[in-house]
């Protein structure tokens, strides 16, 4: 498993207290919303803070969220985008 | 008042639920700077959820939450009901959910505003209990919670029912709770609420000891009009029900003619001589003080009513917290229900009849409120 | 089964706007936004954010918290307006106080903890004021009311469902005449807490914008006073017009969320009308909840659309004026109501631009001359609380 994707499942699980989920058991290209997990629009919220705090990645628009957060593979390759951007400025 | 002296009824209770410690004082941690350390409190130990919902929808639920949808989810499952529109919550609590305040304001506080906890701050929201219950229960009704300090719990019954005498609603949830707090146990503490020797509650029976236990729980009760057809599902009828305010005349003693007057106003209200009243179960705590109020106005009373008077306290179930008096008002409507006194309530007189029929729950507050409801088999 | 009206003898409102009805209308008619700096507490993060903030001149009495302060000048105000004062002792025994409250004395609470964690050490005195009660129990104390009390946080539509309680009251009998209104103010708990949640613009609400970013919070207090329309005339009072009806409902869907089909907010409108004997054509106006957020907007959009069907009346959120003045704003925009009946001129939605493609009808740009004899105001809460009122002209 990529790390970054299974280093996001561990922190999605400890954020959420999502007992009894493990992180290989989260799909990187399921829904993480709706279906599947069953995260809401609070969860996202929650994740916003985690991207925060763990990746120094600030997000002030919630529809900037919900597409980052369409899936494991999607939020990796979010935030590997703006540590990138990070990087060139 | 009632027609023809015939009994009357406020309202119909079809179900209770019941949450409370397991009647053990354990030690609660304080927060530092304010006194001690730690104080003896009752505490629910293990939160129990209601088995069918889901992990994911109560995994964010805080504790007050848990408590409420419990006690709220165990009363529907009695009163045989289904939810909907014609279904109303009515809550009531004191404090709301402090532990999630605390904790969003804290983490707001030593980490200057950044790294929020913003589902702490949904859940700090007074209402966020009732709201719990109305998600989890599916009640589309009126939902509102009271939050007038220690009568919290009986605002929201007579709301309740208010809104079926009106017609609004065909059933409505009432729901009392209050959670254990570090913050508010270790303010009541510079108050001297509670006791610092290392002895379980016997309320009016207790001698010599200031202070009490807090507690924490939750009580809920589905209402509905009386005189419908409730298909087996009954578990009490409230007869009468009134919350007396605090005297304009502020002062520390209890004013007992005053008291004697109002609980007599309840029996009138409910078309019943005092005299039926099988046992008073009361709000008494194991204060000096607190029960010397509740010993003197009860003795007057049972004295004006001929034959003795049953009497008993719950607070040894629950600790003391602002809305303990659903935990009384559930315990009388078991009472009733079963036509008997539990072993728990050890009656300090007992009652002169072998079936219990008819019990008074009566409560005084420190701010001067009392209320009173009789509740009938 | 057609309720009476209840008859609305008296108002008062504090806001960002000033105090009293008469300010309040001309800043309504000058257009004039109350959003500004926040100035009573420091924030790091949020500070820039435009709140309404009750002006610097009203004066905080020494040793009040700034919710008891609030409400106890707009209980006041109302109860003069309505001629309480004059009313025998006797009288003021059978009137009630219900008060809409969500933050209580937090932002005195606050206080304390910041000095408790920071310092070591903070006067518990400070938590004196804490709980929501407090601002109930001194209005009445202090005015010397004697009926029943009661507060409800019923979140953003406590203030709506406070004076549907207070008109339960009258209309079973229980009591003569009630005060009821709501109060809160701005608090860093809901600054921080609803800027967490990224609904807060940072350039001031725009409800029912198609750039719209989100709420604007603010602070205030605004009080009615009701009584049966038998006591009012009996009396001689002044009315300034009827709470002809009113509904409250639950979404059930989601804590903060609400139902995106309007729903629950449809039953609130629906019932309202119902009560007041109205049909959805004789509504003149509707003074929106009208947040600024995505989905609130939305939803009540979608409610709207569905009770009034083609035939929608003229619609305005009047949030941009105060901010979202949470238990208040119910309380306020009841004021606005009145205020618009009494003046025949519908305030403005202030802040539009371009209205949302999704919102199927065009509120009011600018104020308005207006036929007003129904008025709607929609109250909607965190937890998915409804409150609707109807008020009817007084003739």
């Amino acid at each position: 498993m990529d790390p970054l994707i299974e280093q996001l499942a561990r922190h999605i699980i400890q954020v959420l207290r999502l007992e009894n989920v493990v992180p290989d058991a989260i799909d990187p290209v399921a829904p993480l919303f709706g279906a599947g997990l069953g995260l809401d629009s609070i969860d996202a919220l929650e994740l916003i803070v985690m991207l925060e705090k763990e990746y120094q990645i600030q997000i002030t628009d919630i529809e900037v969220g919900r597409k980052a957060f369409a899936s494991l593979n999607a939020l990796a390759a979010f935030i590997r985008e703006r540590q990138r951007c990070a990087k060139t400025q | 008042m009632p027609v023809d002296g015939a009994p009357s009824a406020l309202v119909t209770i079809r179900g209770v639920g019941l949450v409370r410690p397991d009647g053990i004082a354990s030690p609660l941690s304080l927060p530092a700077g304010i006194g001690a350390a730690e104080c003896l409190a009752y505490q629910c130990k293990r939160l129990p959820i209601v088995e069918c919902l889901p992990p994911v929808a109560v995994r964010r639920l805080d504790r007050l939450q848990l408590l409420m949808l419990t006690a709220a989810g165990l009363a529907v499952r009695d009163a045989g009901i289904q939810a909907g529109p014609s279904v109303g919550v009515f809550a009531g609590t004191a404090l709301g959910s402090l532990g999630a305040t605390v904790e969003f304001l804290e983490n707001m506080i030593c980490l200057d505003e950044r790294e929020p906890k913003p589902a702490k701050f949904i859940n700090s929201v007074h209402n966020a209990a009732a709201s719990a219950i109305a998600i989890q229960l599916g009640c589309k009704g009126s939902n509102h919670t009271v939050t007038h300090d220690c009568v919290s719990l009986e605002m929201a019954f007579r709301r309740a029912a208010v809104a079926l005498e009106a017609g609004r609603l065909e059933h409505t949830i009432v729901v009392g709770g209050d959670e254990l707090n570090g913050y508010f146990v270790a303010a009541t503490q510079q108050l001297g609420w509670w006791r610092t020797v290392s002895q379980p509650l016997s309320p009016l029976e207790d001698t010599g000891i200031w202070g009490s236990l807090p507690g924490e729980g939750a009580a809920a009760f589905v209402l509905e009009k009386p005189g419908r057809p409730t298909d087996g599902h009954r578990a009490a009828v409230i007869r009468s029900m009134q919350i007396g305010p605090p005297s304009a005349r502020d002062s520390p003693a209890v004013d007992v003619d005053r008291q004697c007057r109002f609980l007599q106003d309840v029996c009138d209200e409910a078309g019943v001589s005092p005299a039926e009243i099988d046992l008073m179960l009361v709000g008494a705590n194991g204060d000096e003080l607190v029960d010397a109020r509740y010993r003197s106005v009860t003795e007057a009373f049972s004295a004006r009513v001929v034959g003795p008077m049953g009497l008993g306290c719950f607070k040894q179930l629950c600790g003391e917290f602002c809305t303990a008096s659903g935990i009384g008002l559930a315990t009388a409507v078991e009472m009733v229900r079963s036509g008997r006194v539990p072993a728990k309530i050890r009656p300090i007189v007992p009652p002169c009849r072998p079936a219990i029929s008819n019990v008074l729950v009566y409560n005084i507050y420190p701010n001067g409120y009392h209320s009173a409801f009789w509740v009938s088999g | 089964m057609r309720q009476d009206p209840i008859a609305v003898t008296g108002m008062g409102v504090i806001s960002a706007l000033g105090r009293g009805p008469d300010d309040t209308f001309t800043a309504l008619q000058a257009q004039r936004t109350g959003l500004g700096p926040l100035s009573i507490f420091s924030s790091a993060r949020w500070g820039h954010i435009p709140v309404g903030q009750v002006p610097s001149h009203f004066h905080i009495p020494s040793g009040d918290s700034r919710s008891m302060a609030l409400a106890c000048a707009g209980a006041r105000d109302a109860c003069l307006n309505a001629g309480l004062d004059e009313l025998p002792s006797a009288e003021r025994e059978k009137t009630a106080v219900v008060l809409g409250a969500c933050t209580g004395g937090m932002l005195e609470s606050e206080e304390f903890l910041r000095e408790l964690l920071q310092v070591g050490q903070s006067d518990i005195r400070r938590l004196r004021h804490h709980t929501c009660a407090n601002a109930t129990e001194s209005v009445a104390r202090r005015l010397g009311l004697n009926g029943q009390r009661l507060t409800v946080s019923d979140a953003c539509a406590s203030g709506a469902t406070a004076i549907t309680m207070a008109c339960e009251m009258i209309a079973s009998g229980e009591e003569s005449v009630a005060l009821a209104g709501g109060v809160d103010t701005l608090t860093r708990l809901t600054l921080n807490g609803f800027c967490s949640l990224l609904v807060v613009a940072d350039d001031g609400c725009r409800p029912f914008d198609a750039q719209r970013k989100g709420m604007s919070l603010g602070e205030g207090a605004a009080f009615l006073t009701l009584e049966s329309r038998r006591h009012a005339l009996a009396r001689g009072a002044r009315i300034h017009g009827y709470v002809a009806g009113w509904a409250c409902s639950c979404d059930a869907y989601h804590p903060t969320a609400p139902d995106p089909s309007g729903d629950g907010a449809f039953r609130a409108m629906q019932g309202a009308l119902a009560m007041a004997g109205r049909q959805p054509g004789d509504v003149n106006y509707v003074n929106a909840h009208g947040t600024g957020t995505i989905d609130n907007d939305l939803a009540e959009a979608a409610a709207i659309r569905r009770l009034f069907g083609e035939r929608v009346p003229m619609v305005s959120s009047t949030k941009r004026f105060f901010g979202h003045a949470l238990a208040a704003a119910g309380a306020i925009e009841a004021v606005v109501c009145l205020l618009a009946m009494r003046h025949q001129a519908v305030p403005a939605n202030l802040g539009l631009r371009q209205v949302d493609e999704r919102v199927a009808f065009r509120p009011v740009v600018a104020p308005s001359p207006a036929s007003v004899d129904v008025a709607m105001s929609n109250s909607f809460g965190f937890g998915g609380t409804n409150c609707c009122l109807v008020f009817s002209r007084a003739t």
